[in-house]
């Protein structure tokens, strides 16, 4: 008992040792599963047209924090993975800004040729 | 034991390092945050942050924001203090990141916000739009409607009118077609000008408008007729065959009917019963090529009405 817990301590004092001397973060799997799924959504949603620059923002991180995740960068990796995602939802938040716009304007547009249409025809 | 003894020993000197370490980092911190908010105070925040706090308080103006992107202006605050506490904490990087995200939320929440107040639009101007078209639609049905009034009405009218025409027919139709049967020259027949008879050539020779002896006859039936009918007024059409000019058949056929018109008041019918119309060579009935034909165009027509004014 006494062995294992003076082996549980220094077990614990070599993992802290490894941790802190090998990799300053664990890799942030969550981040990484958040912004594919905003990316995914974004996508969906036909961002390219609409807000590409905020899209095209969104891959990129991506593609650069799944680099810097293999070299074990990860708390650049966390950076740009908060990035992407809300980079991403900032694209779906523009396409629906945009298309409710647009029918607005559409709906706009044939309500005042229905009233035209009305108007001479009660003349 | 020892080793117990040498523990006491070790964490009674640990705890005096401790309480030391902790009320000089203490003293540390208090002095940090005098300097930190000595600086805050002094020093004015960047200006990206300045910016972003200005633009968040005016969303938060804007109802069509607040009312539609509540959550999402409250995820902004929170970015926005987490990036005020970094900057005042010195974090240049979690600084950064913080008004990064700060920067893309202020652009989700104004386009959540203004997204859902499109659409609220768009769902009223459908009601209206709804309500054009159905106006648009009782329109149409009631001038449809008035449509159907009017035709209806010119209905009335007319069959109002055909049952005048057939009222003369009614009442004198007997008589005239009994007169046509008696005369040989004389023919009854329902037009849509009414009941006409044709008083035929044997009247007059060509090129004459005074009556054949042998005529009197006709006259005093036609007479008989107008006296039995006294309601019964008369259009004296007169006819010519092609012999002759135009306008020479046109003033011989205003003669004709003059001729016929004056003989019936010499029998003592009204003259305001009888009006006269020249129809000139216009209007034949049989071929102007044969004797016999230009025979049959010669002629005078009575087209016979009821009096309005006596019904």
């Amino acid at each position: 008992m006494k062995f294992l817990r003076r082996s549980g301590s220094l077990y614990i004092i070599l993992l802290i040792v490894f941790l802190a001397g090998c990799s300053s973060a664990p890799k942030p799997q969550a981040e990484l599963v958040l912004a594919k799924d905003s990316i995914e959504r974004a996508k969906v949603s036909k961002a390219y047209d609409i807000a590409p620059k905020n899209i095209n923002a969104a891959e990129t991180k991506l593609a650069q924090a799944e680099d810097l995740m293999d070299q074990e960068e990860n708390r650049k990796a966390k950076i740009l993975l908060e990035q992407a995602q809300k980079d991403a939802e900032t694209a779906i938040a523009k396409v629906n800004k945009e298309r409710a716009k647009t029918s607005l304007e559409e709906l706009k547009t044939s309500m005042a040729e229905l009233e035209k249409k009305l108007q001479s025809e009660t003349k | 034991m020892t080793n117990n003894k040498r523990k006491r020993q070790l964490q009674d000197h640990f705890k005096g390092v401790t309480m030391n370490i902790k009320k000089s980092y203490l003293t540390a911190l208090l002095i940090t945050s005098v300097f930190i908010t000595g600086c805050a105070t002094q020093e004015t925040k960047p200006e990206a942050l300045q910016d972003l706090i200005s633009k968040q308080s005016e969303m938060q103006e804007d109802e069509r924001i607040a009312s539609n992107a509540g959550i999402e202006l409250n995820e902004l605050r929170e970015l926005v203090n987490n990036a005020n506490k970094a900057w005042q904490d010195g974090e240049q990087e979690e600084f950064e990141q913080q008004m990064y995200l700060a920067s893309r939320q202020s652009e989700i929440a104004e386009s959540k916000g203004l997204a859902a107040h499109y659409r609220d639009q768009i769902e009223e101007m459908s009601e209206q739009r709804q309500q054009l078209l159905l106006q648009a639609k009782n329109a149409e049905l009631e001038r449809t409607r008035s449509r159907l009034e009017e035709t209806q009405s010119e209905l009335t009218t007319t069959s109002q009118q055909l049952e005048d025409l057939s009222e003369i027919a009614e009442s004198a139709e007997q008589q005239a077609i009994a007169l046509a049967d008696e005369l040989t020259n004389v023919k009854a027949e329902m037009t849509n000008r009414g009941m006409v008879l044709t008083l035929q050539d044997i009247l007059f020779e060509t090129a004459e408008s005074d009556l054949k002896s042998g005529s009197e006859r006709t006259i005093d039936k036609v007479t008989e007729f107008l006296n039995n009918n006294p309601d019964v007024v008369v259009t004296v059409e007169g006819f010519t065959d092609s012999v002759g000019s135009e306008a020479y058949n046109m003033g011989l056929s205003k003669q004709r009917a003059e001729s016929v018109k004056s003989a019936l008041t010499d029998q003592g019918i009204d003259d305001k019963r009888l009006t006269t119309k020249a129809m000139g060579e216009a209007f034949p009935v049989a071929t102007n090529d044969t004797p016999a034909g230009r025979q049959e165009n010669r002629r005078v027509e009575l087209v016979l009405k009821q009096d309005k004014q006596q019904q």
